[in-house]
């Protein structure tokens, strides 16, 4: 496990083209057998690449994540009576593990089923030649020894096994003691080489050729009880439990066998979007297949020409409307293939060296500030293309609500801000679905989820005027005060307003810039005239002869 | 209460001067905002009560009103909402400056009281003793009409709100009313 690297809200951080697949909140973790109380309660989301715990309480410290290369099965184990159900998750071992998670942009894939050796680097024992990747030194041709200080590389107290009976410091290839012929034991009181040599003898239960080589420490064991319980066996060691207190497992299971089950194609599909992309072909119906229909026309009349002639009709349609989803399912596909070059662009505009070009070209005028602006605004335009994968029903369950609340506040924080802190519901919710694509929430789940921004301490507001109109608010920047202060200003040096006049101004919705004025208005800073050209606001000219006492 | 009569010979002739505040388009514009419509309405009071008292009129019907100055400024095309006035009215109404008349509860029209009968009351009750008119009995139509009270304020009075100034005066004891055979020839008599 590692630790996850969450967003500003809370949701976890995902690399590009990975996609949820499913939440499911109230989950706890058992690390083994035994219940881990650190992780006792949060909401699990599986992504298609990994799968993410989020700690309810304290989700900075304690969410942790695991890759789902790393998982070499998964079963599921129903509830009883006071037993919630659970998910058994074994992990691959650790060193296997973090080859196949960090190395997923690397120029790998011929490895069979994911299990290939690692493309780490490796230096040899006898010749100290630096190798790349093979399991066999390239240089003078011994295998590649496999001990528990795979990074440290501490030559010093590398392979050392103390003899029990003269204390002599064996090298931890000898069988006997080289002194005094005593029999060494791999005892496991030494360090961490002896006792993992130990425990991969054991480990012989599962899967490939390379997990008895493996035996790295568990790497985020936190207390010495649980060091010394998975070390019994093996099979706790990597055993992971996710409890659903809150039910779904039934309907997480499947999602997550699946998602083992892809998660090794996806990354080689990654690192090679442009070549995927030619893989799957939109299914075309081959043409030949209507046409021996074609040929054998009867040319006789009669109630069977009828019949064939409606048959072939119905045919006929079929075959467009299939041909034209067809079109659709080729723009589907095209549609992530463009999003992904759409990313492609505008990471490489905010790369360093672009910005360095951005700002090198401040010494040559203005006209590099113009473009550097265009950049900027393209790069904006570019970000805001989609949201890559969407919070739906489906893959959220139960707290679908809360996980849009937070996808909303992530898409839209910007948006916001750069509005003047307050934008129309409605505006917000066009916006949202453009950038959702085909996954369209409903309104009524869009309004739901804008008043738990409140309750999960998102940067946002849902605000509803006595007008009965919405608005999306800054939960900082768009304080009442704020705007009356500025609407008064205009007043002051445009004179009277209408709400037009306030929505040119604020580049906002006519009914916005209505309750405004009307929240001004309440204020006490403006008082309306009404005539037959509209409601118009002037400065409150009562309130100041009140204070002079005119007459 | 000495009232020159130089002073209010100059006060008709002259035309009235409408505060600045009747040239503000929101002015004829009910203001939903408590506060402002409170201020409102008090500068709506002080200004028919300056402008009825310049004019010396008494009466008001609200629908007709409406059309005149001061409640329609032809110059900005802005014109009081009847309903609007008629709040104004029960507010001076509740100041004890206006009452309603006509029918019970039609608020159509009233009298404004831009001086409190109490004051007319003591006006007329100062200029009988000054005029050793005491004890004597003055019809109604010659205190409001008669020669001797040309160029006095109360002079053209309306004959509700005299009537009223003399009932605060007989309830005081500083006079009395004698009924004729119909309302015009009520007579009075002053004391002391």
């Amino acid at each position: 496990m590692e630790v996850a690297e969450l967003g500003p809200t809370q949701r976890p951080l995902l690399r590009s083209g990975e996609k949820i697949i499913c939440i499911q909140n109230k989950v706890g973790l058992y690390q083994g057998a035994e219940r881990d109380l650190e992780h006792d309660c949060g909401t699990v989301y599986l992504t298609s690449q990994r799968v993410f715990y989020v700690d309810q309480e304290r989700p900075r410290e304690r969410s942790v994540m695991v890759w789902l290369q790393a998982i070499q099965r998964c079963t599921l184990h129903g509830g009883f009576l006071y037993t919630s159900s659970k998910i058994h998750v074994h992990l691959r071992a650790a060193a296997e593990r973090q080859d196949g998670g960090d190395s997923s942009g690397s120029s790998r894939g011929s490895g069979g089923a994911g299990a290939d050796p690692a493309g780490s680097e490796w230096t040899c024992t006898i010749c100290e030649h630096a190798n790349r990747g093979a399991s066999k030194c390239a240089l003078c041709g011994v295998a590649r020894q496999r001990d528990g200080s795979s990074g440290s590389g501490g030559s010093g107290d590398q392979a050392v096994v103390r003899c029990p009976a003269c204390t002599f410091d064996n090298h931890a290839s000898m069988a006997r003691c080289e002194m005094c012929d005593n029999p060494l034991a791999p005892s496991g009181g030494s360090d961490a080489t002896a006792d993992g040599s130990g425990s991969g003898n054991g480990s012989g239960n599962g899967g490939g050729p390379d997990v008895s080589a493996d035996s790295g420490e568990y790497p985020r064991l936190r207390t010495a009880e649980q060091a010394r319980a998975h070390r019994t066996s093996d099979d706790t060691l990597m055993l992971l439990k996710l409890s659903f207190r809150g039910g779904g497992a039934t309907a997480f299971f499947p999602a997550l066998r699946e998602a083992v089950s892809n998660a090794v194609w996806l990354v080689v599909g990654f690192e090679g979007s442009g070549a995927t992309a030619a893989a799957p072909t939109p299914p075309t119906l081959p043409p030949t297949a209507q046409q021996p229909l074609a040929t054998r026309r009867p040319t006789a009349g009669g109630i069977s020409t009828i019949v064939s002639a409606a048959h072939e009709s119905s045919r006929a349609r079929d075959v467009t409307l299939r041909s034209a989803f067809s079109d659709l399912d080729a723009l589907t596909e095209k549609a992530n293939e463009i999003v992904s070059m759409a990313e492609h662009i505008a990471t490489q505009l905010n790369s360093p060296a672009a910005s360095k070009l951005r700002g090198g070209g401040g010494s040559s005028g203005s006209s590099d500030e113009d473009s550097a602006a265009r950049a900027d605004a393209f790069r904006q335009y570019v970000l805001d293309l989609g949201i890559d994968s969407p919070v739906t029903r489906d893959t959220a369950g139960a707290v679908f609500h809360d996980e849009l609340a937070r996808e909303l506040c992530d898409y839209l924080e910007n948006y916001v801000s750069q509005r003047g802190g307050s934008v129309a519901l409605v505006d917000a919710y066009c916006l949202y679905n453009r950038a959702r694509e085909f996954a369209l929430v409903y309104p009524a789940d869009f309004v739901q989820a804008c008043g738990k921004f409140e309750a999960l301490q998102l940067p946002l507001r849902l605000r509803a005027y006595p007008s009965g109109l919405l608005a999306l608010e800054d939960a900082a920047g768009a304080s009442d005060a704020r705007v009356v202060e500025r609407v008064a200003a205009y007043v002051r040096s445009f004179g009277p307003l209408m709400a037009t006049d306030l929505a040119a101004f604020d580049d906002c919705p006519v009914t916005l810039a209505e309750e405004r004025l009307w929240l001004c208005e309440r204020a006490g800073e403006l008082c309306r005239d009404e005539s037959v050209e509209g409601v118009r606001f002037h400065a409150n000219a009562f309130r100041r002869r009140g204070v002079d006492g005119v007459y | 209460m000495t009232s020159p009569v130089s002073a209010v010979v100059d006060a008709s002739t002259a035309s009235f001067q409408f505060p600045e505040i009747y040239s503000f388009p929101p002015f004829f514009t009910r203001q939903p905002n408590e506060a402002t419509w409170k201020e409102q309405r008090r500068q709506w009071c002080d200004l028919i009560l300056a402008y009825y008292r310049h004019n010396r009129l008494f009466s008001m019907s609200l629908a007709e009103a409406v059309t005149e100055p001061p409640f329609a400024n032809r110059q900005i095309h802005r014109a009081l909402r009847v309903d609007v006035l008629r709040e104004i009215v029960d507010e001076l109404v509740k100041q004890g400056h206006a009452s309603w008349t006509g029918a019970r509860n039609s608020k159509d029209s009233c009298l404004l009281f831009w001086r409190k009968p109490e004051v007319w009351a003591s006006m007329i009750h100062q200029w009988a003793n000054d005029r050793g008119m005491l004890n004597t009995v003055l019809t109604l139509f010659e205190l409001a009409s008669g020669d001797d009270t040309i160029g006095q304020e109360f002079h053209g009075l309306d004959s509700t709100t005299l009537r009223k100034a003399l009932d605060i005066l007989q309830s005081q004891g500083k006079a009395q009313l004698f009924v004729g055979t119909s309302d015009e020839d009520l007579g009075v008599k002053f004391f002391t």
